[in-house]
């Protein structure tokens, strides 16, 4: 057991160090990148005069605005993260010397993605850092619960991403389909505007994207008044786990048979 | 860093493949539409094919290409799998214990994209060794002096895309080496670099064989750098051996020496290859004003071609020669063996 942990540490020591070395030798890209994440908070500081003090997004639109693109963009940066890495590594035929190494091929999507997912989640933070400096108002005594949520989302957004990767390794591209999701994501997750908003036949759909989950969670957490969508931490949560666990298995499953069946049919090393 | 479970039996046995086929199948339509796969019917890629390399030899695999040495390789690796027989790596299944079996193989790709070109030569091993369980000082340390052994030490902290293409082989030889393996698994090794690189890095592999006590299977389109191995060879053809055995051996049964004859008039040598190439003596394949060149031909000594020359030819003969028949000769003379 205690190997087996040092070895999980170990893998993913290495994959995180050379992804952020690699990172940091691209600056201008790592900076540019940088900058468009937090572009969407000014305009939202404009549009807040807009709206006004609608009561549908709580009477403060920027405060609104910012936790769902804060939100958002963490959890983008992980879905798509996968898909991205993953066609890196096979366009540059790194993945056929990684898959010879001793590590479980279950769990390397995971390993190659941390790097994604703890930028995304230092992205968030520092968004709603932006946004408080610019007017925002949180109850900054949900920050914890706000964390948890992120976490969680993390999980289950991972688990999507891992699904999407174990359609990758055969197809050799799978980007289509996870942009999709993410659009259909950022529609239905509410980033930018109140999920009451949605008609009632369509709102339901809301409730199969993780991003529903985490941006009204952290709404409720962090907001004094969340708008008239409201979603508890505890429901948000619940959802979150119920997303991960089912996801979560089917992803990690298909993920390790994909592998095998690219093994079998001598799939690997195309891209 | 876990030791895999090897017994001492099975340290003896280095690499052992008994009865291996492969046969790609295509795919089911909807799969073979979404993959786009590009099998569509089947293909037979390894026949039934059976060898072994004892530990602290060099085994060459030799043959055209689609002979199946790639998937031979690939199947040891464990990028895929033998449609039936079984393939053994110091007594572990290749198929069924693919994870332990990582961690006694270095693999050399033939393409150096399979480095991460953004990193320096340190931190690709800093990966590699991370990813098969060795950390701190130690690694480090391995990591310097195995850069050391394939003489790229003092590039240790160069960027992999600042690097030579021989520079390049030679850092992933030393990726393939540094976790100390028990066998070595080389795809084309040197297809990228000049003759000068690839006969240092034949010469480190020889040592590495022989220091380290580890299999070493190589396949190479080079036939200098078989020669200078010395090896173990493996034609393959087809996805069947058509020779598995050392290089001398097959030379004492297929070679025929080459002649090389030198007169010093353009009437003599005319007369000589008139005489050689009537009495069946030598299959002439090259000839000037001056010289005459060929194979022997089978159970003709050397002495048979002087006394077949006609006199005039004789008494200007300069220089009469024998030479070992080039390896490209004998490997066409095996393959073409049993063409109709």
């Amino acid at each position: 057991m205690r190997q087996g942990m040092r070895r999980i540490r170990q893998t993913s020591v290495a994959f995180l160090r050379a992804a952020i070395v690699e990172d940091m030798s691209y600056p201008m890209s790592l900076v540019l990148s940088q900058l468009g994440v937090v572009v969407p908070i000014f305009i939202s500081f404009f549009i807040a005069d807009l709206v006004g003090e609608s009561a549908e997004v709580g009477g403060d639109y920027l405060t609104f605005a910012t936790v769902g693109l804060a939100m958002s963009s963490a959890l983008q940066s992980t879905l798509q993260g996968f898909g991205n890495r993953l066609q890196q590594i096979q366009d540059r035929g790194l993945f056929e010397s990684i898959l010879v190494e001793p590590i479980s091929w279950t769990w390397m999507p995971l390993g190659i993605n941390q790097w994604n997912m703890i930028r995304g989640f230092v992205n968030a933070i520092l968004l709603l850092g932006l946004g408080s400096v610019l007017g925002a108002k949180f109850d900054w005594s949900g920050l914890g619960a706000s964390l948890l949520l992120m976490l969680a989302g993390t999980a289950a957004v991972s688990a999507i991403g891992i699904l999407a990767s174990s359609l990758m390794v055969l197809a050799k591209r799978s980007q289509p389909v996870v942009v999709l999701y993410g659009l259909a994501a950022s529609i239905f997750g509410g980033a930018l505007f109140s999920l009451s908003q949605l008609p009632d036949w369509l709102r339901p759909v809301s409730y199969l994207f993780p991003h529903t989950y985490v941006l009204n969670g952290v709404r409720s957490a962090l907001m004094e008044d969340p708008g008239s969508f409201v979603m508890t931490v505890p429901q948000a949560l619940a959802g979150l786990g119920i997303t991960t666990l089912v996801i979560g298995g089917v992803g990690l499953w298909s993920f390790r048979r994909s592998l095998e069946i690219a093994r079998e049919l001598g799939l690997l090393s195309g891209y | 860093m876990t030791e895999p479970r090897v017994s001492t039996a099975a340290q003896t046995r280095g690499v052992v493949v008994r009865d291996v086929t492969k046969v790609y199948r295509p795919s089911n339509k909807l799969l073979s539409f979404l993959l786009r796969s590009p099998i569509k019917e089947e293909v037979h890629a390894l026949n039934g094919i059976s060898f072994s390399v004892p530990p602290g030899e060099i085994c060459a695999v030799v043959g055209p290409n689609g002979a199946g040495k790639s998937t031979t390789f690939r199947i040891l690796i464990g990028l895929t799998t033998a449609t039936t027989g079984s393939a053994q790596i110091m007594g572990l299944d290749c198929e069924t214990e693919s994870l332990e079996i990582r961690r006694l193989i270095g693999w050399m790709p033939s393409e150096d994209r399979s480095l991460i070109m953004r990193l320096s030569c340190a931190d690709n091993l800093i990966f590699h060794g991370q990813l098969q369980g060795l950390s701190g000082a130690g690694l480090r340390k391995r990591i310097q002096e195995t850069l050391d052994l394939v003489g790229i030490g003092h590039r240790a902290k160069d960027s992999v895309f600042s690097l030579s293409s021989g520079m390049r082989a030679r850092l992933q030889l030393a990726r393939s080496l540094l976790h100390r393996p028990k066998v070595l698994i080389l795809d084309e090794p040197t297809a990228t670099v000049d003759p000068i690189a690839s006969y240092e890095l034949i010469e480190t592999l020889k040592h590495v064989a022989t220091d380290e006590d580890i299999s070493i299977l190589i396949s190479s389109h080079r036939l200098d750098e078989i020669e200078a191995l010395h090896s173990h060879i493996i034609l393959l053809e087809g996805g069947a051996i058509k020779y598995d055995g050392d290089l001398d051996a097959l030379r004492e049964v297929h070679t025929r020496p080459r002649v090389q004859l030198e007169f010093r008039t353009p009437e003599a040598t005319s007369a000589a290859s008139n005489a050689l190439a009537t009495r069946g003596v030598l299959e002439i394949d090259a000839e000037t004003e001056l010289e005459l060149g060929g194979l022997l031909a089978q159970d003709i000594e050397l002495g048979d071609v002087v006394a077949v020359l006609p006199a005039e030819a004789t008494r200007s003969l300069v220089t009469i020669r024998e030479e070992a028949m080039p390896l490209r000769d004998l490997l066409a003379a095996v393959y073409q063996k049993d063409q109709p």
